[in-house]
C-alpha cells in the first residue's frame, strides 16, 4: 500500500513537471504577486525625498516636504523599516516616525516629537486611518508587501495602454480598511502598478496610480503615486526625488532610540 | 544673566567649528528653520496679590534652529536659540540656547558635547524620571518646556540593548517670574540668594546612566541619576517676605515601562529618590486609549487615566501638589489637512486638595502659521500650593509664524 501512494505521488510530480497543470486562481494570483515582490528583493535600503500634495475638491492645494529612509525586511511576517521625517510645514518640521512593519500584524510605530525631544510608542491598530491628513492610510504606503492579501487572479487586460495582470486582492490584516483591492500588475516588468481599493462596505473608495517608473540597477522605483478619494474628489500625489540606494544607513539608524538624534 | 554665558560660549564654539572648517560645510546641507511667535493671554479675575497686573499679557517669541550634518552622517551639529521678550513683566524677559551641540557617529555609538533637552519617561502628566533638564519656570506655569542642559553624553546601542552615560559639568537654577507676573508662587523668589546644599554649586557637576531597550511589546528603560535637585525647595526669609531656592543633593534610581498592545498604552514611571536627608519612593501610572475613526469620522479620540503618587516629606524636600493625585485627559485628533488637536486635561487630588483643569486646542492656518489656545483653571480648594493661583484662570492665544 505504501509503494502504490509512493509511486502515484512520483507520477503526480513527474506530470506536473511536463503538463501545464491547471493553476487555481489563488495560486496564479500569488504567484503574480510574488514574481512582482521579486524584482524588488535585494535593494537593502533607501533613502528618497518626496514631496506630498494634497488637494481638496475646490483645487486648493498644500504641500508637504518629508524624507523615507527604508531598509529591506529580513525574516518572515516583518516588513521592511522605514523612518519618515518631516520638514514642512513648519509646525511639523523635525517630526519622525518609525515603524517596524508586520505583514498581518500591527507593526511596531514610534513617534518623535522634536519640540520636547520625546519618543513615543504609539498604537497603530489603526493601519487604515488617513495618514498627515492625507488620502493615503499607513496601510496604502506598504501596499506592495507580500503576504498582506489572499491574492486571486482575474483576468488579464490593457489598462492605460499596457498589458496588465489584474487580482483581486484580500487584505489578510483583519482590522484593514478595504474588503478587497483590485491590484493591477504590468505583464512586462511585473510591476504594480494600479490599486482600486473598496471600502469595508464593498463601494470603491479610491484609486492609486503609480506611475513615471524609473530603473535603479535591478529594482523599479515609481518617481509618482496618485491618490484619488472618489468619495470626497480629494487628490494626494507623492512626488519622490532621486532615490540613493547607498545613503550608508544602519541597522541602528532604525532603533527607537535613533530618533532622538536625527 | 552670568549663568546663561555658559550655554551661549558653547554657541560661539559651534560657530567657530563652522568658521574653522568652512570646506566642510556646504551651504545647502545647513537647515535653517526660524519662527516667531505672538503671544497674548487674558485674565479674567482680579490678582491674588497687589503687585500683580491686571488684565492682559503678552509676550513675543523668536526661535527655531540651526542644524548641519555632514554627508558622512558622521558629524552633527544644531543650535537651537530662544529668546522671548514679555510686555508685562521684565524677569520674563530672557534668552536661553536650548540646543546647540557638536554630536560625533561611531559604529554604534555616538558622544555629545554642548547643551541639549533629554526627555525621559511614557506618562503625560507628571515625568518623574525625567531629570536632565532644569525645567523653563519662565514660560509656562506646566513646566513642560526645558532650558538646555549642558552635557558630555556618550551613548552606545548594543546587542542587550542602549546605553547612555552622562556628565553634566554645569548647573542651571529655576528661574521664577517676578512679582508682577500671574501664576507666581506667594512671594517674590530672591534668586540671587540661593543656596546649594553641595558645596561646588553650580559646577559640583552630576552624572547619569540610562538604559534602554525594546521587548516586543514592552519599551523599558532604567536610569540612575546623582547630583543637584533641579527642583529647588523654597525656603521662607521671614526679614524679607521672600522665598530663597535651596538647590539639595538628589539621587534617583527611576524606571519606566510602556505595554503597547492594539489600541492601549500601559505605562508606569516609578522612582527611589533620595533629595537631601528625605528618602522616598514616588510613581506615576495608567493608561491611554484610543478610540480611532470615531463614528467614520476619521477622526481619533485618546482617553487617558494615570494615578500619581509622590511620598516626599513636604517640609524636606521641595514641595509638590502632585503627592496623591488623579489624572484625567483627553486628546481628539482631527487627522486632517491642518493637523487640529484638541487636549483637556485635569489633575485632581484624591485626599481633598485642589484641582487643575486645561484645555488645549492647535490647528495650522495656511502652510506657515500655527494657533493655539489655552485656557487653563484651578480649584485650590484649600491647597497651600494652589491658593496663590486660584485666581490666575487664564485664556492664552498663541500665534506661531513659521520661515
Amino acid at each position: 500500500m505504501q509503494h502504490v501512494k509512493m509511486i502515484t505521488l512520483a507520477s503526480a510530480i513527474a506530470l506536473a513537471a511536463t503538463v501545464a497543470w491547471p493553476q487555481s486562481a489563488q495560486e496564479r494570483g500569488f504567484a503574480i504577486a510574488q514574481k512582482s515582490d521579486l524584482t524588488d528583493q535585494g535593494f537593502g535600503q533607501s533613502s528618497v525625498k518626496v514631496t506630498m500634495t494634497l488637494t481638496n475638491r475646490s483645487g486648493a492645494r498644500t504641500t508637504r516636504e518629508m524624507q523615507i529612509d527604508t531598509l529591506e525586511k529580513s525574516g518572515r511576517g516583518n516588513g521592511d523599516k522605514s523612518l519618515i521625517q518631516f520638514f514642512s510645514p513648519g509646525d511639523v518640521d523635525g517630526t519622525a516616525l518609525l515603524s517596524h512593519a508586520k505583514i498581518t500584524a500591527a507593526d511596531n510605530q514610534w513617534l518623535f516629537l522634536p519640540s520636547l525631544s520625546r519618543v513615543k510608542r504609539i498604537s497603530s491598530a489603526n493601519k487604515s486611518g488617513p495618514f498627515v491628513g492625507s488620502e493615503f492610510s499607513f496601510e496604502d504606503l506598504t501596499i506592495s508587501e507580500l503576504g498582506k492579501f489572499q491574492y486571486s487572479y482575474l483576468e488579464t487586460k490593457n489598462v492605460d495602454g499596457m498589458e496588465m495582470d489584474i487580482l483581486e486582492c484580500i487584505p489578510a490584516y483583519n482590522r484593514s480598511g478595504y474588503s478587497r483591492v483590485l491590484c493591477h500588475f504590468d505583464t512586462q516588468t511585473n510591476q504594480a502598478r494600479k490599486f482600486i481599493f473598496f471600502d469595508r462596505g464593498g463601494q470603491k473608495l479610491k484609486t492609486l496610480s503609480l506611475t513615471n517608473f524609473k530603473r535603479y540597477g535591478s529594482v523599479w522605483r515609481p518617481q509618482k503615486q496618485t491618490m484619488v478619494n472618489h468619495l470626497t474628489g480629494k487628490t494626494t500625489t507623492l512626488d519622490f526625488g532621486t532615490y540613493n540606494f547607498n545613503a550608508g544607513l544602519r541597522a541602528g539608524d532604525f532603533d527607537s532610540s535613533a530618533l532622538e538624534r536625527l | 544673566m552670568a549663568r546663561y554665558l555658559h550655554t551661549f560660549a558653547q554657541g560661539i564654539a559651534f560657530c567657530g567649528a563652522l568658521i574653522a572648517h568652512p570646506q566642510a560645510v556646504a551651504a545647502q546641507d545647513i537647515e535653517f528653520d526660524p519662527e516667531l511667535t505672538l503671544e497674548l493671554s487674558g485674565f479674567p479675575e482680579d490678582p491674588e496679590f497687589a503687585d500683580q497686573f491686571k488684565g492682559f499679557g503678552g509676550a513675543l517669541i523668536a526661535s527655531g534652529d540651526v542644524s548641519w550634518r555632514n554627508e558622512e552622517r558622521t558629524l552633527q551639529v544644531v543650535f537651537e536659540p530662544y529668546l522671548r521678550y514679555d510686555f508685562r513683566d521684565d524677569e520674563r524677559t530672557y534668552g536661553d540656547v536650548r540646543r546647540g551641540f557638536v554630536r560625533y557617529f561611531g559604529d554604534g555609538w555616538d558622544i555629545t558635547v554642548g547643551a541639549d533637552r533629554v526627555f525621559w519617561g511614557v506618562v503625560e502628566s507628571v515625568n518623574i524620571v525625567d531629570v536632565i533638564n532644569q525645567r523653563d519656570g519662565l514660560e509656562n506655569p506646566d513646566l513642560d518646556e526645558k532650558l538646555g542642559q549642558p552635557m558630555l553624553r556618550f551613548s552606545t546601542q548594543t546587542g542587550i540593548g542602549n546605553f547612555d552615560l552622562y556628565y553634566l559639568p554645569y548647573f542651571r537654577e529655576r528661574q521664577f517670574p517676578g512679582p508682577d507676573s500671574r501664576g507666581r508662587v506667594p512671594f517674590p523668589v530672591n534668586e540671587s540668594a540661593a543656596r546649594f546644599e553641595r558645596s561646588d554649586e553650580e559646577t559640583a557637576g552630576d552624572f547619569a546612566l540610562r538604559y534602554s531597550n525594546t521587548f516586543g511589546n514592552f519599551d523599558v528603560g532604567a536610569a540612575y541619576f546623582y547630583g543637584t535637585s533641579r527642583q529647588p525647595r523654597l525656603d521662607f526669609n521671614p526679614v524679607n517676605g521672600t522665598f530663597e531656592p535651596f538647590y539639595q543633593k538628589q539621587q534617583q534610581l527611576g524606571l519606566d515601562v510602556q505595554f503597547t498592545y492594539d489600541a492601549w498604552l500601559l505605562k508606569l514611571e516609578a522612582a527611589a529618590v533620595e533629595i537631601g536627608d528625605d528618602e522616598f519612593f514616588a510613581a506615576v501610572g495608567g493608561f491611554e486609549y484610543t478610540l480611532f475613526d470615531l463614528g467614520g469620522s476619521g477622526r481619533d479620540l485618546g482617553l487617558i487615566f494615570e494615578y500619581i503618587h509622590d511620598g516626599r516629606d513636604q517640609i524636606m524636600s521641595p514641595a509638590t501638589p502632585f503627592d496623591d493625585d488623579i489624572f484625567l485627559g483627553t486628546r481628539l485628533t482631527w487627522n486632517d489637512v491642518q493637523d487640529t488637536e484638541l487636549l483637556a486635561g485635569a489633575i485632581v487630588d484624591v485626599d481633598g486638595g485642589g484641582s487643575q483643569f486645561s484645555v488645549e486646542f492647535q490647528r495650522r492656518i495656511g502652510e506657515k502659521n500655527l494657533l493655539e489656545v489655552e485656557l487653563r483653571a484651578v480649584d485650590a480648594d484649600g491647597d497651600p500650593l494652589l491658593e496663590a493661583v486660584k485666581s490666575d484662570t487664564s485664556l492664552l492665544l498663541r500665534w506661531s509664524r513659521f520661515f
